[in-house]
């Protein structure tokens, strides 16, 4: 788990959304069914987050708990889960570097490396002028393009230690971040430019009639359900091992029907359906029309336990 | 080679406009209100002829998955949802991103025909908190399918009502676990719930919902438009089929996302895409095919090997996102691992003991192996605890946890037992 998050010990006195932030809270409310505007915390957060210059206070925590309809501490309970919530001022710039493996294998090390010499922190520190924030944080999602930095909203991509130096330099002099790939990729194009794409043949306009066939065809009910492609039928018995079938309808969701419709694909025991595979489960699903109460009523699982407790004379 | 032609996602790279005019321009949005006029068990055999199976990671038959939402005769008046999975944080992976960001289009028309086909009237796409460019451009670009009338009321002239919510995370990878997601979405701690009841019978909001990744609904539109027996074509055989988006990172000479056809050969695909392998194919030394979460697989298995589920499957890897990170000999591997298990720490959500506890032990003896200082048995007792930790927890965050440290010791247990030595041998 994720270590606790700081809290900030000076905390201002009271917090409300402001013109547009207030608006956007009114809009993200909105989104959700009459009832269920807890669903709004995660937005109401982030954009109080926003407003108040990179963290929430706990003023900021109870106001949004009264406008939800939530105990504060639900409120609190969700923005300590979430890593993008700072419960503590950040720096202006917030340096979120990635560190998993896809970027680690690309040289983040080196990442690292310039923040601390143009910068002169580490993870987890702030400079002393409280311009800069370092964070390691796990995989954000542009793995082609490592090594990689989340700088506030933007990702600056494809960096080297020289590069993001000179980034590091220029958002000291207030220059603005060059966002997205700092190798002259336009994103996650190979390097040097596309490989493909570079042949896309205008889109034939799409023709009921000529995909489906006569349009009367297609109108008509659809064909009895066909085992999708993919499936494939589970290895069946001739007959039960030692003259004895399990008792099928010991799992939940499987009646008598169903163990005789069984029966006739050559299942007959526990532990032949724990072991049905997705795609046999698709077929199963099919063949016996079952709906889908393979999944609903998870009868791998309780296969798996009724074999093991060795239920039905297997 | 896949050819051009039937490529899914024709400005995967944003060369082109992402918005409504250069959409309609790759031929989305074309006609969509037949597909909805041919009923929801239509599309629901359509998707499945395809032979799509979800592009998130478990590969589970897409349209199957459908059928799953209780049908117009069983409707007992709760609402349907789509959710749509746009966590991407499987380290490895950055495919949904380039959709979201440069085709969203292809995203929203596919979850107005997939909304139908699961009876639903509104979707929520929750997009990872730190995707907020993406995000936004997705809100952009759903605000001009409402503009045009293609959602919403009668959207795109079909007499389906259909809303469309974007829902930004905060930051928590664990959220890409459909129930975590769930959760999280009804303003919660990002924890997984138990299974059953499972989504499609009460998911969000105890309604019945189904939670698809934005690939798997992304290419819907396309296949309905070029027909299932096209996508079905594509691929090595009849459970692995059509096009995937592929994301090749690591030590690659030209990273790069790229959509090929499902089972392409793993060196053609990293050759004829991403420059080769850096210092050349002989510098090869392990490859992490589907993402973090499968095991990794060692060079002498790669070269002809096809990149689909069930081939990685039966390596006891796994295809996973299609993320490929590809590692040369100058990798420490152990390391590498390594830092996979420190990530699995970080992001387990605390709910189940043996994900809780056993992420934070395996990555400490993990950290113990990098440098040598263990003892030859505590490879043993590390893989022991790795089947203790997965399948003992709610989700399969444990055994994501679980799964890479066990392909390293099936791999490089050589490489773990020479630094124990020399360790002790220099001590």
């Amino acid at each position: 788990m994720s270590g606790p998050s700081p809290v900030a010990l000076e905390q201002p006195d009271s917090f409300a959304f402001d013109g547009a932030h207030a608006d956007a809270a009114e809009k993200a409310v909105a989104r959700y069914p009459e009832g269920r505007q807890a669903s709004a915390v995660l937005p109401l957060l982030d954009l109080a987050q926003r407003q108040h210059g990179g963290w929430v206070p706990r003023a900021a925590i109870e106001h949004i708990a009264g406008r939800l309809g939530m105990a504060k501490i639900r409120v609190m309970e969700v923005a300590t889960f979430y890593t993008m919530i700072n419960l503590a001022p950040v720096g202006t710039f917030h340096l979120q570097v990635c560190g998993t493996t896809p970027c680690m294998i690309r040289g983040a090390g080196e990442v690292f490396r310039a923040i601390r010499d143009e910068v002169g922190i580490g993870p987890g520190e702030t400079s002393d002028d409280g311009q800069f924030t370092c964070t390691e944080v796990e995989c954000l999602g542009a793995c082609v393009n490592a090594p990689m930095v989340q700088v506030n909203d933007d990702f600056v991509e494809d960096l080297s230690y020289e590069d993001f130096a000179a980034v590091l330099r220029a958002l000291k002099n207030g220059d603005d971040l060059p966002v997205g790939s700092l190798a002259g990729r336009r994103s996650s194009e190979p390097e040097g430019g596309a490989l493909t794409l570079l042949d896309v043949p205008p889109p034939v306009r799409f023709d009921p009639a000529a995909v489906y066939g006569a349009p009367s065809a297609v109108a008509a009910e659809p064909p009895a359900a066909e085992p999708p492609v993919g499936a494939a039928r589970p290895p069946a018995l001739d007959a039960p091992r030692g003259g004895k079938a399990d008792a099928l309808t010991g799992i939940k969701g499987l009646g008598p029907k169903i163990e005789s419709a069984l029966h006739g694909i050559g299942i007959f025991h526990f532990d032949q359906v724990a072991a049905w595979t997705p795609d046999q489960r698709a077929w199963v699903n099919d063949a016996l029309k079952l709906g889908g109460r393979i999944e609903r009523d998870d009868w791998i699982a309780q296969a798996a336990a009724l074999a093991e407790a060795g239920e039905g004379g297997a | 080679m896949l050819q051009d032609r039937d490529r899914i996602f024709t400005n995967l790279y944003g060369f082109e406009d992402w918005g409504l005019e250069g959409a309609r321009r790759r031929g989305d949005w074309d006609q969509t209100a037949w597909f909805l006029k041919q009923g929801r068990a239509w599309i629901c055999q359509q998707v499945k002829e395809s032979g799509l199976r979800g592009r998130g990671g478990a590969g589970f038959p897409t349209g199957l998955k459908w059928s799953f939402m209780p049908p117009d005769d069983k409707r007992d008046g709760r609402p349907h949802y789509l959710v749509v999975n746009a966590d991407e944080s499987e380290p490895g992976t950055c495919k949904d991103r380039d959709i979201m960001r440069h085709d969203p289009h292809k995203l929203i028309e596919g979850c107005l025909i997939a909304g139908f086909a699961m009876g639903a009237n509104a979707a929520y796409i929750y997009v990872r908190g730190e995707f907020y460019r993406e995000a936004e451009c997705l809100q952009a670009a759903v605000d001009q399918a409402y503009g045009a009338g293609l959602i919403g009321r009668n959207a795109a002239g079909s007499g389906w009502d259909f809303d469309i919510h974007v829902h930004r995370g905060a930051g928590a990878y664990i959220c890409g676990e459909e129930t975590a997601l769930l959760e999280s979405l009804e303003g919660k701690k990002g924890q997984p719930r138990l299974k059953p009841p499972f989504p499609a019978n009460a998911g969000l909001y105890g309604c019945p919902t189904t939670v698809n990744n934005v690939e798997s609904i992304a290419v819907v539109p396309t296949i309905l438009r070029r027909g299932a027996a096209w996508f079905a074509g594509i691929g090595r055989d009849a459970r692995n089929t059509g096009t995937k988006l592929f994301c090749i990172s690591g030590h690659v000479n030209t990273p790069c996302n790229v959509e090929e056809a499902m089972g392409i050969p793993f060196r053609e695909l990293i050759d004829k895409h991403a420059g080769g392998v850096r210092g050349g194919w002989d510098n090869l030394l392990a490859v992490i095919p589907g993402g973090s979460s499968v095991p990794c697989l060692p060079a002498d298995t790669c070269q002809d090997l096809p990149m689909d589920f069930d081939t990685l499957a039966g390596l006891k890897s796994g295809l996973g996102t299609a993320a490929v990170i590809v590692m040369d000999k100058s990798t420490d591997i152990v390391n590498a691992i390594c830092r996979l298990s420190k990530f699995y720490m970080h992001e387990s959500c605390g709910q189940c003991t043996p994900c809780r506890e056993g992420t934070g032990w395996m990555w400490r003896v993990m950290t113990r192996l990098v440098r040598g200082e263990a003892d030859i048995g505590e490879i043993d007792m590390l893989e022991e605890v790795t089947y203790q930790v997965e399948g003992h927890t709610i989700c399969a965050l444990g055994d994501a946890a679980a799964w890479p440290i066990q392909g390293l010791i099936r791999h490089f247990r050589p490489e773990l037992e020479r630094r124990i030595l020399e360790r002790k041998v220099a001590a």
